[in-house]
């Protein structure tokens, strides 16, 4: 788009206010939004929301026109959004395709690697990344006499890839042929199939999620992927004891592989009984204090979630309530608050770009190789 | 005294299961082996499935689809042989337990739970864990048994999922096919503890002669798989063992042939492995296919087994169990 001289003039004097003042001029404002400040987007953060399931092909024009307000309030570059969770392999398959049209409707930009994240954003887009949020769609290596027999289809994490899958959950909350989610009745380590799969995916460039997976599952995917591994939208269980959850050990176990852990919003995951903004920057605070700043994001995980949704996931009462769901951030464009919030935490401004989106970049380069 | 000739005419021959594809070289050993009723695997889609009941339509003469106790006798009154569907494992109803329902009235009697690795009902005994039974596991028991089938545990699936399926489900259960794990350390075997287990529950235990679960010397015999039912009725007792011969395909392919089922797959990570690189290893000498079936009549007379226990051990043991797990 063409730029006045005016836009121009003031861009290049924010660049040198920059230059001259360091951080001091940036302390002044973090400009989140384009229209707001006009900005160059080289001043405004890149935001990762790791995780959202509310960006659909099959929501309503409304809910998603909605839901891109919000996004463009909150200045947010880039949302993983799920393509699959429970289904299986043909169902997941006609998920990714209706994606296509779906996103040229809105004027989404599917994003398969990091520069075409900051591309989109450097455009004024938004970035959407195709997110498998369960891995029951591999379907199963239906063992015959020790062997996995011939007619399984092992191209199946490479075609996702293909067709642009770029981060994908282990499991969902249940027991799979790869490892048992975290409110399974058991907690498994992975298969041997599972073992297989998750060198697959490192092979094939599909950044490896932990979120909604059990413990033994989660710890030793940590351990043996090559890559850093992410819990897109998992919070702390020390300030929240959810299934849902992770422990201090699991934290420290993807931090130390360089992994990053996406703050969720969820109310039931931020705290018992009174989700607040500032309990969701608590755990935020307690993930980069624990961990470093370096290995948290943001996994918002604005999902509509529906009762028959509920019921017909068997969800565990005791981890989810029935929903609608509370979110402790409302929606989006409440991200002024959340960087205000850091900001009266002490973060200084490279923190503050890290956890909004910098810190995801980071592993999303790193694994996808771009 | 009755010949082991006679005598075997006389029973009721049930083969607790098997795999070989329903088709004449199958009937025409089921013929010759004296065979009363043959488990074999139903469709786990409804292609297969409706290829199998075109078959026995075709057949009609000779076959006939049972799901009652009652039509298996009065299948043998008419000279017919009757064929019982099961399922090995219960990965084709995927995470809907509903299916089952859909499956048992396209004529699935019998149900098993995990085959070799996890599924989402619980671990394989070829697995690398010893993971028990998920919460869909718990759901499916439930339901195998409130649809009255019959509950298949141990054998493929692993002791840590039986033992919990051992304790959702009500009433007896079976152990389709599987051999001694005092006689051959093979996971695919079962222990002591867990025959005694389902002997408690009044179920029975089917006794393979894949080659390479009765021994691991290089040809498995007759006598070596007698052993096997020897050890189970002393450990279960003979009310509770059955026969179960589960064979695939004979004769084997030509030495040399590369079997791509049994290749080592570079998909996995090695687990100590339960089958034989060797096809040679699949068979039982004197048992290579259900047209042998005489010889453990005989087999079992040879070794002092009275007429009532080896007719026990030969089908009535299966039948008492079917009848008490479908009804009437």
């Amino acid at each position: 788009m063409a730029e006045t001289k005016s836009e121009i003039s003031r861009r290049a004097f924010a660049k040198v206010a920059v230059g001259a003042a360091g951080a001091a001029a940036l302390t002044m404002t973090l400009p989140l939004v384009a229209e707001e400040t006009a900005t160059s987007p080289a001043i405004r953060p890149v935001i990762v929301d790791a995780a959202a399931t509310i960006l659909s092909p099959t929501a309503s024009t409304d809910v998603v026109t909605h839901a891109l307000e919000q996004m463009k309030k909150g200045g947010v570059s880039c949302v993983l959004a799920a393509v699959a969770t429970t289904e299986d392999w043909p169902a997941t398959m006609a998920n990714i395709l209706a994606f296509t049209p779906f996103l040229e409707k809105y004027g989404l930009v599917r994003a398969k690697s990091a520069s075409e994240i900051e591309a989109a954003h450097a455009n004024g887009k938004i970035a959407v990344v195709y997110h498998c949020r369960g891995s029951f769609m591999l379907g199963s290596p239906f063992g015959i006499r020790g062997a996995l027999i011939s007619t399984f289809d092992v191209k199946r994490i490479s075609t996702l890839h293909e067709l642009g899958v770029r981060v994908m959950q282990v499991t969902d909350d249940f027991k799979g042929y790869i490892g048992d989610g975290c409110t399974e009745r058991t907690d498994c380590e992975l298969t041997d199939y599972g073992i297989w799969a998750i060198k697959t995916m490192n092979d094939a460039g599909i950044l490896v999620d932990c979120s909604h997976a059990g413990y033994r599952t989660s710890m030793q995917t940590i351990e043996i992927s090559r890559h850093p591994v992410i819990f897109s939208h998992s919070n702390a269980k020390a300030l929240c004891p959810s299934k849902r959850n992770i422990s201090d050990e699991q934290i420290r176990a993807v931090a130390a592989k360089g992994g990053v852990i996406g703050i969720s919003t969820v109310g039931h995951l931020v705290h018992p009984n009174k989700p607040t903004l500032e309990g969701f920057l608590d755990h935020v605070d307690y993930v980069a204090k624990l961990a470093g700043v370096q290995h948290v994001g943001l996994g918002f995980d604005y999902s509509s979630e529906t009762a028959a949704d509920y019921d017909r996931l068997h969800r565990d009462p005791a981890t989810y309530p029935k929903p609608p769901w509370t979110y402790a951030v409302e929606d989006w464009s409440r991200m002024t608050a959340v960087v205000d919030g850091l900001r009266a935490r002490k973060y200084d401004e490279q923190a503050i770009r890290q956890i909004l989106g910098e810190n995801f970049l980071r592993v999303y380069r790193q694994v996808w190789k771009s | 005294m009755i010949s082991a000739k006679e005598l075997h005419a006389q029973l009721m021959v049930v083969n607790g299961t098997d795999a070989s594809p329903v088709d004449t070289v199958l009937l025409e050993r089921m013929t010759k082996g004296g065979l009363t009723c043959n488990v074999v695997y139903g469709g786990t889609n409804l292609q297969d499935t409706e290829d199998l009941h075109q078959y026995i339509r075709d057949h009609s003469d000779d076959l006939v689809l049972a799901t009652s106790v009652r039509q298996i006798r009065e299948a043998k009154r008419q000279g017919k042989i009757t064929i019982v569907f099961n399922w090995q494992h219960a990965n084709p109803i995927g995470p809907d337990e509903g299916l089952l329902e859909v499956y048992q009235r396209l004529g699935i009697s019998i149900c098993g739970l995990c085959y070799n690795v996890r599924n989402l009902i619980g671990d394989g005994c070829c697995e690398r864990t010893e993971g028990g039974l998920s919460l869909f596991g718990e759901r499916v028991v439930r339901k195998i048994n409130e649809l009255r089938m019959v509950l298949d545990i141990g054998g493929h699936t692993s002791e840590a999922t039986s033992w919990d399926a051992l304790q959702v489900a009500k009433g007896p259960v079976v152990c389709t096919h599987t051999n001694c794990r005092a006689l051959r350390n093979n996971p695919r075997c079962m222990t002591d503890d867990f025959m005694r287990a389902i002997a408690a529950r009044g179920g029975v235990i089917g006794i393979t002669c894949y080659g390479y679960f009765v021994t691991d010397k290089p040809t498995a015999t007759l006598d070596l798989f007698l052993d096997h039912i020897d050890h189970a009725v002393r450990t279960a007792g003979v009310d509770h063992v059955g026969i179960a011969l589960d064979q695939i395909v004979y004769p084997p392919p030509p030495p040399g042939t590369p079997d791509e089922e049994v290749q080592d797959d570079p998909y996995v990570t090695p687990t100590p492995r339960a089958y034989p690189k060797s096809s040679d290893q699949w068979y039982t000498r004197g048992l290579e296919t259900v047209g042998e079936t005489p010889n453990i009549t005989e087999g079992l007379m040879r070794r002092g087994y009275s007429p009532t226990d080896i007719g026990k051990i030969m089908g009535e043991n299966w039948l008492r169990v079917y009848e008490q797990v479908w009804g009437s």
